[in-house]
């Protein structure tokens, strides 16, 4: 096991797609991180570039202490978990998982107590004398889980495991790489464009997007301080409410409007506001801080709209609403309440739920209380 | 009851055709079991399927006439080479057309592409030249090397790891394997629909050949069937059952060859995907804009 370092790393395609720009990362022996963020944004290639199955433009890779980004993928010494497993098809099960010892020339006694050993530890013992296509999903998944664990590389890399296996199954399995994860020690380095997945595995999570490296936290400082709009936006399920809001100087401090409703600005947010009066920013409301019926006191936004859509989810429901200043507007709370789509509805927060986002999308105010010291 | 007769019509119209098509085969055969003097008299009779007697007289004939084991042998080696040498070269010569990147990779497809619609006659003469300059006239050598680099198959090939998911690929070098070993333990066992065409298509076009082999032997010594059919033919005495016993055992290795390669020949790339049958390769992955070289 190893510790992992990326520097300055980038890739761009020989058409001139940016496909990462120069991204700074370490990974510390042990840990367990997440590469999160929409298709395309360059997660995969960064997972690629480690594993040398890309080139590098520019920047290094470091494992153990030793550079590896010039090295060809067999001399890396990292294992892969491919997503759609890429098991040798003309293999049994055996063979599959002793097929990187017999390539390090490990002897086959050798060979074959530790294929043993991995396919008792995943629970795939019976399955040793099966062809991967006389296997189900999850049997696939464990066997490729199995082929990556058999010769206890440096780092692990995973690239949307978990992606092709049904919704119930999922879930198992990731409790399963997690203990999986616990009882190795691995450093693992996990691609995912499913947050429910990475806030549940990483102990930190980098978001990307569009090739960039937009925050690196652990889950909870990412839920509660999201460095941009885009975080805040993609973490979360439905993603916090972004509304385009106008803050104007007065002398009793700065008043705010988003959505046609004003905003009371608590005090600790005031001063940030009044040095960004009259710029375009962002108020961002989690949808679970976002209630449904009469305003009390401590509301400090009450936009009004009617209800598009409801998804209930038994304990929870999601409510849509279309603001009467065309804003759309999501609402989580219990799901006791009935309410039917083109029902008014008034909605209000209280002023412990609002974040500011600059004209740039950096968060320029979080809520006072909101948790997650960064580590 | 419509139904069955019209089940029934399509049947007999299927039988017709494979009468058709069975026809000189089942005379060939037939004929070769007949005495010599009955088989031109008889042919356009009934008799000529049903003979009033049948004897292996006609194949120990051939066998005492000329040195056929000779010919046998010589057919089987050097089609047999040849698959050999042809998959040799033309595997690895697909597989570095559909993954490995070099300069001039589409000019050479593309050249190897055209090959294809030059028909063999039209360089026959000068590959003569060819083979004669390099003192190979008379040999096994002139009947294998000119036909083991074949477009077509490195066509099949192309197409063939073009499909194949890449991901296999990335997974074995990840695994430790280098490019080499990625192939022979990879690719290639996962090529057998390919490599079992290909072996097919080439053993049968080499079985077959009379034209190259006519030109560029001369003795008995390194004589194919197809040539030596010919020569059989004009050998005298003139006698038709001889000759189709020679046919029949020429034909017979090949049919037989054919049916036992079936069943490699039907079955489809056995890629096992994340479930069975949605076979979700590197191909469909979203690749992150990465164009192909030219």
């Amino acid at each position: 096991m190893a510790e992992l370092r990326l520097v300055g790393l980038a890739k761009r395609f020989p058409d001139g797609t940016e496909a990462l720009a120069p991204l700074d990362l370490e990974v510390p022996d042990g840990g367990f991180y997440v590469l999160l963020g929409p298709s395309g944004c360059g997660k995969t290639t960064l997972l690629r570039l480690v594993a040398g199955l890309e080139t590098p433009t520019a920047g290094e890779v470091w494992i153990g202490g030793r550079r590896v980004d010039a090295l060809a993928p067999q001399a890396r010494n990292v294992a892969m978990v491919f997503q759609d497993y890429a098991l040798y098809p003309h293999m049994r099960v055996r063979d599959n998982l002793a097929f990187p010892l017999r390539m390090r020339g490990v002897p086959r006694a050798e060979r074959e107590r530790r294929v043993r050993e991995v396919a008792r530890l995943l629970g795939i013992e019976p399955l040793l004398g099966r062809l991967p296509r006389e296997l189900s999903g999850g049997q696939r998944q464990r066997v490729a889980m199995g082929r990556a664990l058999v010769r206890e590389p440096a780092v692990f890399l995973m690239d949307e495991p978990l992606s092709n296996l049904d919704a119930k199954l999922r879930v198992e399995v990731r409790a399963e790489i997690a203990a999986l994860h616990r009882r190795t020690g691995g450093t693992f380095l996990y691609v995912t464009h499913d947050q429910v997945e990475a806030m549940t595995l990483g102990e930190r999570i980098a978001v990307l997007e569009r090739g960039r490296l937009q925050q690196l936290a652990d889950p909870d400082t990412l839920y509660a301080r999201p460095a941009n709009a885009f975080v805040a936006g993609f973490v979360g399920s439905p993603g916090m409410n972004l509304v385009p809001a106008r803050v104007r100087a007065a002398a009793a401090g700065p008043e705010a409007e988003a959505a046609g409703a004003p905003v009371r600005v608590p005090e600790g947010q005031r001063a940030v506001l009044a040095a960004h009066a009259a710029a375009a920013l962002t108020l961002g409301v989690r949808p679970e801080a976002l209630r449904a019926g009469p305003a009390p006191a401590e509301a400090a936004w009450c936009p009004q709209g009617r209800c598009e859509a409801v998804e209930r989810l038994g304990h929870e429901q999601v409510v849509w609403v279309r603001t009467d200043a065309d804003v759309r507007l999501a609402a989580r709370g219990q799901a006791r309440e009935r309410i039917g789509a083109g029902e008014a509805l008034a909605l209000w927060a209280p002023a412990s739920a609002l974040y500011w986002f600059g004209p740039d999308g950096r968060l320029l105010a979080a809520p006072a209380d909101a948790a997650g010291v960064p580590r | 009851m419509r139904g069955r007769m019209g089940t029934l019509a399509r049947h007999a119209l299927l039988l017709a055709l494979a009468a058709l098509y069975l026809y000189p085969v089942a005379l060939m055969v037939v004929g070769s079991l007949k005495p010599d003097a009955l088989v031109l008299p008889e042919l356009a009779t009934w008799r000529g399927l049903f003979p009033r007697e049948v004897s292996l007289q006609n194949y120990r004939d051939v066998f005492e006439r000329v040195d056929f084991l000779r010919f046998l042998g010589n057919s089987a080696w050097i089609a047999g080479a040849t698959v050999v040498l042809g998959l040799a070269v033309n595997a690895p010569a697909g597989y570095a057309l559909a993954r490995l990147r070099w300069r001039a990779r589409r000019r050479v497809l593309a050249f190897a592409l055209a090959l294809l619609v030059i028909p063999f006659e039209a360089v026959a003469v000068p590959l003569f030249f060819q083979v004669s300059w390099l003192g190979w006239r008379d040999t096994y050598t002139a009947q294998i090397v000119p036909f083991a680099a074949n477009a077509f198959s490195i066509y099949l090939f192309y197409s063939f790891f073009l499909d194949l998911p890449r991901s296999l690929e990335e997974a074995a070098r990840v695994d430790g394997a280098g490019p080499l070993r990625t192939f022979l333990l990879v690719v290639l066992p996962n090529a057998r629909p390919a490599l079992a065409t290909c072996a097919v298509l080439t053993f049968l076009t080499q079985w077959g050949s009379f034209l190259w082999p006519l030109m560029v032997t001369s003795g008995e010594r390194v004589r194919p069937l197809p040539v030596a059919l010919a020569a059989f033919h004009t050998l005298p005495p003139l006698a038709w059952g001889d000759i189709l016993a020679f046919a029949v055992m020429m034909v017979a290795p090949v049919v037989a060859l054919f049916v036992l390669f079936q069943r490699w020949f039907v079955k489809g790339a056995a890629y096992t995907g994340p479930r069975s049958g949605q076979s979700r390769g590197a191909a469909q992955r979203p690749q992150e804009g990465r164009p192909d070289d030219v």
